[in-house]
């Protein structure tokens, strides 16, 4: 990849980060996974049940 | 699809898992694609492992057991006790399994076939699936009379991993309020589709599934009424997501198809819709808004969200 390129796909790769994080924001588990108990951190999952 | 569930902060991916040692072989190749990002979780301890670094958790399913069916290369008969396959499945990762898929098999009935009861071949299976540590699924595409024996007989939490209430829509497909109570005495979790003929489409309707008029998309406001009803009757802790996205895009034509009989739903090009504001995981925030609007409190929403699959999971399985 050449360096122009590098850079517009790393410009782009940060916005479309910003945008997703913003979108995810409201779906972000209230608890710290990384200290969180497994009992504290299980009651902060987002399961989806059946997905082809 | 993996960027989905990161962008939405969805944890665990339930997958309608494959049937077969090939298509089980592509699932697997698809995870080794992202390994980064994506994980096959074979225990409660694995999921927990997985967000804490930051991964998406995929569980295998199945929605019904035909890989275990004497075709299949599963002695019932000759053995004594019986030599099923299950034990390789369980140790490729299969966690979650229901029996049947609308249509009766030599394991007990589909929803199509509600008074047909669980065989002993089911019976058998149950326990086994219990004893090894598999999450048995029941109501949703499981007859009416096997899912109630199959509460009958459970020793661990049993669940519906994707259907809608009866008493809301007469569908085929929709689980009556007994086997929803059944399943909250064993301690499982009812997870509610977001399959919009399911809570729009009734048995009455059928003389027009060819030809309409047919009825408009439901949205968001109905996904949640059916979350309003079960609280009303098992109470919050026996309610999941269960909204059975699809991405294998297949025309459903009931005029020529048993399986999806026009009781069931209409004709739908290119296949089965979904809900208006839930097709697929960017949804979940209209999910999350309309229960906010309804006053459910953040404890409710996280248990309604994934709290109570996660602790049916750790009932359910031995790790």
């Amino acid at each position: 990849m050449q360096r122009r390129d590098f850079l517009k796909a790393g410009v782009g790769g940060a916005a479309l980060s910003m945008a997703q994080a913003a979108i995810g924001a409201e779906n972000a588990p209230k608890t710290d996974a990384a200290s969180a108990s497994d009992e504290e951190l299980a009651q902060n999952f987002v399961v989806i049940s059946v997905d082809g | 699809m993996v960027d989905k569930y990161k962008r939405n902060r969805a944890d665990v991916w339930l997958l309608d898992g494959p049937h077969t040692i090939p298509k089980f072989s592509r699932a697997l190749e698809f995870l080794d694609t992202e390994p980064s990002r994506i994980t096959l979780c074979r225990s409660h301890k694995e999921i927990l492992a997985a967000k804490r670094a930051g991964k998406v958790a995929m569980v295998f399913g199945w929605q019904d057991s035909i890989a275990l069916e004497e075709e299949y290369g599963n002695d019932w008969r000759d053995h004594k006790p019986p030599l099923t396959n299950l034990r390789a499945w369980y140790e490729l990762g299969l966690r979650v399994a229901g029996l049947q898929y609308n249509m009766a098999n030599q394991f007990g009935g589909g929803c199509l076939d509600p008074t047909v009861a669980l065989t002993i071949q089911g019976k058998y299976l149950v326990a086994q699936m219990q004893e090894l540590g598999i999450l048995v699924d029941c109501g949703g595409h499981i007859g009416e009379q096997t899912s109630l024996d199959i509460i009958a007989m459970a020793r661990r939490p049993v669940v519906c991993t994707h259907s809608n209430v009866l008493a809301l829509n007469d569908n085929p497909r929709c689980t009556s309020d007994r086997v929803i109570e059944g399943i909250a005495k064993t301690g499982g979790v009812f997870g509610v589709t977001a399959m919009d003929c399911f809570m729009t489409w009734s048995r009455k309707d059928a003389p027009k599934a060819m030809t309409g008029p047919f009825p408009p998309r439901a949205g968001v406001a109905r996904y949640v009424d059916e979350i309003d009803y079960l609280k009303r009757l098992v109470g919050v802790d026996h309610i999941g997501l269960g909204p059975d996205f699809i991405n294998d895009i297949e025309p459903i034509d009931p005029s020529n198809s048993i399986e999806f009989p026009p009781e069931m739903t209409y004709v739908q090009t290119p296949t089965l819709k979904l809900i208006e504001g839930f097709e697929n995981v960017d949804g979940l925030g209209n999910v999350r808004d309309e229960l906010v609007h309804r006053s459910y409190t953040p404890e409710e929403i996280a248990k309604i969200f994934g709290g109570n699959w996660m602790r049916v999971y750790r009932e359910a399985w031995n790790s």
